[in-house]
């Protein structure tokens, strides 16, 4: 074996004795210090463990372990291939939790549509019920003004009424236009333009 | 033959024929589409239609049967048959929910000209709680046992034979029930209200219309607040009730063997009170401004 020697040896020293020196914090030492106490406590605990009884297992034992470590290692292909049954079941139950919330959330069931052609005769609408709105607003515009000259209002029951009357009638004529002159509508507006000729009256009668 | 005898049958003879030649020959088409949805415990029925005729029954069956009509009348089967496509609907269950809704799409550049028109009948169980809307049309209810809400506008409501909890309200729409049997809460605008053969404990709320109500012995409780309207309380012995009744330029009428106690009267304002012997007594407590309270058997 070759031999070695330290070159500048006296260099070494003096530079090991130059290199900054570090206290351990407080920390340091009390961890030390615990695990001190820890070791002292565990002392007699690790004495006792080494006291307890030691068992020999049976020989069945021995000779399963042989066989299993005799047996040749899975590879993950085929623990993939057992786990495959399972991770089917899982996929089936997982789709019909899927298919159950789906129903719960929404459900259109199948329509059964017929369509039934037939007949009937009416008798033609007398589309005349804005024939009287140009008297209607004259007598409106007259009460507003003796309103106004005598109470200095602009508003009472009987203009809100009237507001109102029209308004419905608005409506009524709307469905109207939609829903083609239905009798039923009609007479709707039939008792509409009732109402609102009684009010109409009562501002006549106060003019 | 008198001539008065003639004269009168050639003016019926008139009048006859002037009708048969007036009349038009409309061809009606009718698509109708059922559909039947399993009922749970919890779910419910919202029902919105628009021109529609609506009614609700209850039946025996656990399931929900909706038969839906939908009508196109025109004097041009082409026609007829264009704007029946015009009307649409939903019928699908979203969660507990089953709605149920027609509307008016027609195609682009091709406005409706056919008198159109929807009718609903909905069968549920007993204790399915049931939403209406209406807009124009008739809505009549019978026999269930759960919760009513109706918020309709220019439709004639029919109540009968309900319990539970009922929110009413109409505008343009009078009411009609009979054999109630629960909590009513009434909002009427426009509307005549009658009220038939009532139980449990009602508040109701009108302007502009005419109030009857016929109450039951079991009547627990009746608060109604009016203004211009008149409010009529009929019952075969009405001293069973105590009263609360004020009119605000108005009149209170009251049998005459009633021994009631005038509070307040006056011109602007009328108020009565009575109080019955017994020992337990439902309370009716009637308001009205520029009406008047009828109180009979």
């Amino acid at each position: 074996m070759k031999a070695y020697s330290e070159q500048h040896h006296a260099t070494l020293q003096r530079s090991l004795k130059e290199l900054p020196q570090y206290t351990p914090t407080e920390a340091v030492w009390e961890a030390i210090a615990a695990q001190l106490d820890t070791d002292q406590v565990e002392l007699p605990l690790r004495s006792a463990i080494q006291q307890l009884p030691s068992y020999t297992p049976p020989e069945h034992v021995w000779d399963r372990l042989a066989n299993t470590l005799s047996e040749a290692p899975v590879s993950s292909r085929m623990r993939l291939l057992r786990l495959a049954p399972w991770l089917a079941a899982a996929s089936v139950i997982g789709l019909a939790l899927l298919f159950a919330l789906r129903s719960y959330q929404q459900e259109t069931p199948e329509a059964s549509i017929v369509i039934v052609y037939g007949q009937e005769e009416v008798l033609p609408v007398n589309t005349d019920w804005d024939d009287d709105e140009t008297a209607i607003a004259w007598v409106e515009l007259q009460y507003r003004q003796q309103l106004a000259a005598l109470s200095n209002q602009t508003h009472d029951n009987l203009l809100q009424e009237l507001h109102e009357l029209k308004e419905a009638k608005s409506e009524v004529q709307a469905m109207l236009q939609q829903y083609g002159e239905d009798p039923q509508i009609v007479r709707l507006i039939a008792k509409i333009e009732r109402e609102r000729s009684a009010v109409v009256k009562k501002m006549a009668q106060s003019i | 033959m008198s001539i008065a005898f003639k004269t009168l049958s050639v003016s019926l003879l008139c009048f006859v024929s002037w009708h048969v030649m007036a009349q038009t020959t409309v061809q009606v088409i009718t698509k109708k589409i059922e559909k039947t949805f399993t009922y749970r415990k919890g779910y419910e029925v919202n029902v919105e239609g628009e021109r529609a005729e609506v009614i609700v029954e209850s039946w025996d069956k656990d399931d929900i049967r909706i038969l839906l009509e939908l009508t196109a009348r025109h004097p041009d089967k082409a026609i007829a048959e264009r704007d029946l496509d015009a009307i649409k609907y939903v019928a699908d269950r979203v969660k507990n929910k089953i709605y149920i809704r027609n509307y008016l799409s027609p195609n682009e550049g091709s406005a409706t000209s056919s008198t159109l028109s929807a009718r609903y009948t909905i069968y549920v169980p007993a204790h399915c709680p049931v939403y209406l809307k209406n807009y124009f049309g008739t809505i009549d209810v019978s026999n269930l046992l759960s919760n009513i809400k109706i918020n309709s506008e220019f439709s004639k409501i029919g109540l009968n034979n309900l319990q539970g909890l009922m929110d009413i309200r109409t505008r343009f729409g009078d009411v009609i029930g009979a054999n109630l049997d629960g909590d009513m809460t009434l909002n009427a605008r426009r509307s005549d209200i009658t009220l038939r053969d009532i139980k449990g404990n009602y508040d109701l709320n009108a302007q502009y219309g005419i109030m009857k109500i016929y109450g039951s012995k079991d009547l627990l409780s009746l608060n109604i607040s009016a203004e211009k309207t008149d409010v009529y309380f009929f019952n075969v012995n009405p001293a069973l009730f105590a009263y609360n009744l004020t009119a605000q330029n108005g009149e209170v009428k009251l049998p005459n063997n009633l021994k009631y106690n005038i509070i307040q009267n006056n011109e602007q304002i009328k108020r009565i009170q009575f109080k019955p012997t017994s020992e337990y007594f439902a309370t009716i407590t009637i308001s009205v401004s520029f009406g008047d309270i009828f109180i009979s058997k």
